[in-house]
């Protein structure tokens, strides 16, 4: 896993003028969209407001970390596309939002004190805003009317209330003084809006406390790599060939080195893998080799400069699919950020990368292969003297590992110089050379092997094979002609399942295959209750599957999602696994997946590897002690120990605790470590059931 | 990566996926074809106008012009959101305080007399803002998402002059359009998390409002964390998002429709 919290020794220093940088111009992007998404919900539901006050939050974070100028590049865009979701109403609230945020976040930074941050927000916030809504009400004496049309309504059903009881002065006092303010609106309505950003500002300071709890995670801003020194913007790019020599690094706030002299030597038309288990190393060497970390001690020769991200320089493919493509379409993300005249063709481009004909595609309907292999075209668009793909096959399934494989082959043999990192050592059989890292030194170099069976991994198959299940007892969970159709009765329907017949009993196993779109996350959420199938019917024991999601508690089902982080709801470990039961039931969840709850109960969520979040999260659901426990692509990002570990845990629960696991997965590599039954889907339909033989 | 499927079914009310915001229906009608910048001026000013003059007149010229359009694009009926019961709730509670409040006109209503006239600006209120919620629908129905950044990019020029960061707006206006299906798939999930992790009501305000809590820094961590794999990403594509380039054309077509629009608003103006 890469160490999101450290920050580089040497990074660039946080920018103050001129264009948004790189982490900066992300959180512009990602946040200014939370806050869009925030609003609109808040225009569209009930008591909606709450999700307009906090759509403050995103702009507040922001502003919190970075400059003025993100904040408000961040409101802006927001805001123009709230425009076109909602017309004018979501641009105000916006902009209402997005000032009071940059406001509290930016006095935040500058560490004033909560009452001074009040005051600069009703000035900054309020007074524009008021001035604002008078300019349109003095255009407009329709809409200021009608407006106070709907006010008069109640005002009017109150006073007529008041009357009835008998308090005739009140009523009129209260007519009375709806008069004035309607003769007065250039005061009244200003004054009301002050009151009201008044009373939000007030219930936002407590927002303090996130920010504080933000800038306390390890999710500090990504400040990039080494800035270019002056002298050397005039050399010219020559990434390769490159010698790395017996280098150390050690990141900020760190105990240990992440790297303990290694040297590596990379050359044109080569391919060498870097092999090893997480944090290992292998991040932080590729990035000393692409020139975006500065080395503590030693030296990385070149002929030039590494020109990362530039035409015939270093070019990356990272990890996950989708955070890495940039454009809405794939012919945007493909010249994302190259001049006009560096552009050429995207035909062949897409061609050599199996996506001929796509240039118009919408990327969001790309599956994980397709984006990683756009990455990869998006990549080659620079025509770069060294490619390095950082991870790019851990997240994809078998069929996209070995095409994007055999595309870095290809790659080496037209001149350029590849290094393909992973810790899947059957990967590695087309490399020149194969150097294998652990605790930050390079441990092993030479050709590549053909063992890549994890230690363990064959004894464990065999004990898990060997697992027997009582058939005499009724199923845990029936599935009888079950299907789902997304979006029915829309324009977008389309199904994802149909006809799945399946039992399941007690302490049993489960493996789901197929391909991406073959209907496996589906049969995952139709599972744990998340949904209703629209045909057929699903039951655990003797009440329907989706019913128990929501009534009954404790949980009979608990779903593990791939993406963890989302599942875990408390900023330290412990405190998350006791939402669902004491702190004794949470510390034995803990053990039962093989943490050890003294060491890592106190510590944060966001410091802890992708692995570990896994079974914290597991550990959440555990503590709720449910009868099925349902996993989706619990493997990805996992490195081999990574993954015995886990294979370990899920044989432990179903033999100590009778749970019945279902896993979901596209990777089939070690597959059979997680259950004895595998079920093959294709087209949102079973196509081929088989159980191990032990 | 496989998508989050949407929770239907699962809370009545809770049909927010249902919405299908910006979800592209292919056709070849004049709305289809209109560029995407004109369909926003489109927006801008009829609802300008709706502001400006909020009289019946004005509803119905801007209601003939969008029913003419949804006509036009040949719009599939599956498209229209199902209501969630609460709007009608919602509809009625409104209804009633209407009528409550009274005023002339009055009506007689089986012998009972009863004033007219909150009633009316409820409902001149509700039809007007419908229509705006119609037409942001009829344009993001048949406008391609990918088509939104460079149109803004054209229609932002003109502010270029005034020093105006245009060209760093609009890029993050892109990036952000590309990362909005990310960030909603990721809105499901942790929902659906959510409830696995914590299923059963929850009744103090002060726990509710500390479940909202939790909720919001997961969303935000998880955020973050996205952004930083996209800031590397950002920083391997040299960093600096190209200026976006827009090829749509301006056609007659186009500039049949603002004209259209502009003399509706005139209209407005002059039959208020």
């Amino acid at each position: 896993m890469r160490r999101t919290g450290a920050q580089p020794a040497g990074a660039a220093a946080r920018p103050t003028h001129g264009r948004l940088r790189p982490g900066e111009l992300a959180e512009v992007a990602v946040l200014g969209d939370l806050g869009l998404v925030l609003e609109v919900i808040g225009w569209f539901i009930p008591l909606g407001s709450i999700f307009q006050a906090l759509a403050i939050l995103p702009f507040a974070v922001l502003s919190s970390r970075h400059r003025l100028r993100a904040g408000v590049i961040a409101v802006l865009a927001a805001s123009s596309v709230g425009f076109i979701v909602g017309g004018i109403g979501i641009v105000l609230q916006t902009f209402l939002a997005g000032t009071v945020g940059i406001s509290i976040g930016t006095t935040y930074r500058r560490g004033w004190t909560p009452l001074a941050s009040l005051l600069a927000t009703i000035v900054v916030a309020g007074l524009p805003i008021a001035a604002v809504t008078d300019l349109i009400d003095w255009i407009s004496p329709g809409f200021r009317k009608l407006s106070f049309a709907q006010v008069h309504i109640i005002v009017r059903d109150a006073a007529r209330t008041l009357d009835g009881l008998g308090e005739a002065r009140m009523a009129h006092s209260l007519s009375t003084a709806y008069d004035w303010a309607f003769a007065h609106w250039w005061i009244s309505i200003p004054a009301a809006e002050l009151l009201a950003i008044t009373v939000v500002a007030l219930i936002c300071l407590r927002l303090r406390v996130f920010l504080g709890m933000v800038t306390a995670t390890a999710l500090s801003p990504y400040t990039g790599g080494v800035a270019e020194r002056e002298e050397d913007a005039e050399m010219p790019v020559v990434p390769v060939p490159a010698r790395i020599e017996d280098v150390r690094y050690r990141y900020a706030g760190s105990y240990v080195d992440a790297l303990v002299g290694a040297s590596l030597v990379v050359e044109p038309g080569r391919l060498i893998a870097v092999v090893g288990p997480n944090g290992s190393g292998k991040s932080t060497l590729v990035r000393v080799l692409t020139g975006r970390l500065e080395p503590s001690a030693g030296r990385v020769v070149r002929a030039g400069r590494p020109g990362y991200g530039e035409l015939h320089g270093t070019a990356t493919v990272f990890q996950r699919p989708e955070s890495q493509v940039l454009g809405v379409r794939v012919r945007d993300d493909l010249w994302w950020g190259m001049p006009v005249q560096d552009r050429g063709d995207p035909g062949p481009l897409l061609a050599m990368v199996g996506l001929e004909g796509m240039e118009d595609r919408e990327s969001s309907t790309l599956s994980g292969g397709q984006l990683q292999r756009l990455a990869i075209a998006a990549a080659l668009a620079r025509r770069p003297s060294l490619l390095v793909s950082d991870e790019s096959t851990a997240m994809v399934d078998r069929e996209g590992r070995d095409e994007v494989v055999a595309l870095l082959d290809r790659l080496r043999l037209e001149g350029l110089a590849v290094v393909h990192v992973t810790h899947r050592l059957s990967e590695t059989a087309v490399a020149d050379v194969v150097e294998q890292m652990r605790d930050g030194r390079i441990v092993a170099s030479g050709p590549p092997r053909a063992d890549s069976t994890i230690r363990g991994a064959p004894e464990l198959r065999a004990t898990v094979a060997g697992e027997q299940v009582n058939a005499e007892q009724p199923p845990l969970v029936r599935l009888r002609g079950i299907g789902y159709v997304y979006a029915d009765g829309t324009p977008w329907a389309h199904r994802a399942l149909a006809e799945v017949d399946l039992d399941l009993r007690r302490g049993e196993g489960l493996v789901v295959t197929g391909a991406n779109g073959s209907g496996k996350t589906t049969l995952a959420w139709l599972l744990g209750g998340l949904m209703a199938p629209t045909e057929g019917l699903a039951l655990i024991g003797t009440e329907p599957m989706r019913a128990q999601a929501i009534d009954s508690a404790p949980a009979r089902v608990g779903v593990a999602f791939q993406h963890a982080r989302l599942q875990l709801l408390k900023p330290t470990v412990l405190k998350d696994v006791m939402i669902g039961g004491d702190e004794e039931a949470a510390r034995e969840a803990l053990a039962a997946v093989a943490l050890d709850p003294d060491d890592i109960g106190p510590r944060r969520v966001d410091d802890l590897s992708g692995g570990e979040q896994r079974r914290v999260a597991l550990a959440g659901l555990l503590v709720r002690r449910p009868e099925l426990l349902v996993l989706d692509e619990p493997y990805a990002g996992l490195d081999d120990e990574a993954r015995l570990a886990l294979a370990q845990v899920l044989h432990h629960l179903r033999l100590e605790y009778g749970i019945a696991t279902v896993v979901v997965s596209h990777d089939l590599d070690n597959a059979e470590m997680l259950g004895a039954r595998l079920v093959l889907l294709d087209a949102g339909r079973i196509v081929l059931e088989e159980v191990l033989a032990s | 990566m496989s998508r989050a499927p949407t929770d239907r079914g699962i809370r009545r009310g809770r049909q927010l996926a249902d919405l299908h915001v910006f979800r592209y229906v292919p056709g070849t009608s004049f709305v289809h074809r209109t560029w995407a910048g004109t369909k926003i001026l489109v927006i801008a000013i009829l609802s300008t106008g709706v502001i400006l003059w909020p009289t019946w007149r004005a509803a119905g010229l801007a209601g003939a012009l969008v029913l003419t359009a949804f006509l036009a694009a040949r719009l599939p009926g599956g498209i229209a959101p199902r209501i969630p019961r609460w709007i009608w709730i919602f509809f009625v509670i409104g209804f009633v305080l209407a009528l409550a409040s009274g005023g002339k006109p009055d009506a007689s209503l089986g012998g009972l007399k009863v004033g007219l006239a909150g009633v009316e600006v409820w409902a001149r209120f509700l039809v007007l803002g419908f229509e705006v919620l119609a037409l942001a629908g009829l344009v993001s129905w048949t406008t391609p998402l990918a088509d939104l950044a460079p149109a803004l990019g054209r229609l932002g020029a003109p502010v270029r002059k005034l020093r105006v960061p245009v060209d760093e707006v609009v890029g993050a206006i892109a990036l952000g359009i590309r990362c909005l299906p990310l960030l909603l798939d990721e809105f499901r999930v942790l929902n659906a998390a959510r409830r696995t992790r914590r299923p059963e009501p929850l009744t103090t305000l002060k726990d509710k409002a500390d479940a909202l809590e939790d909720t919001l820094f997961t969303a935000l961590a998880s955020s973050l964390r996205r952004s930083r794999e996209l800031a590397e990403a950002i920083e391997a594509r040299g960093g600096v998002p190209s200026p976006v380039a827009e090829t749509h054309p301006f056609t007659r077509l186009d500039l049949t429709v603002l004209a259209l629009c502009t003399a509706a608003v005139v209209g407005m103006a002059l039959l208020r």
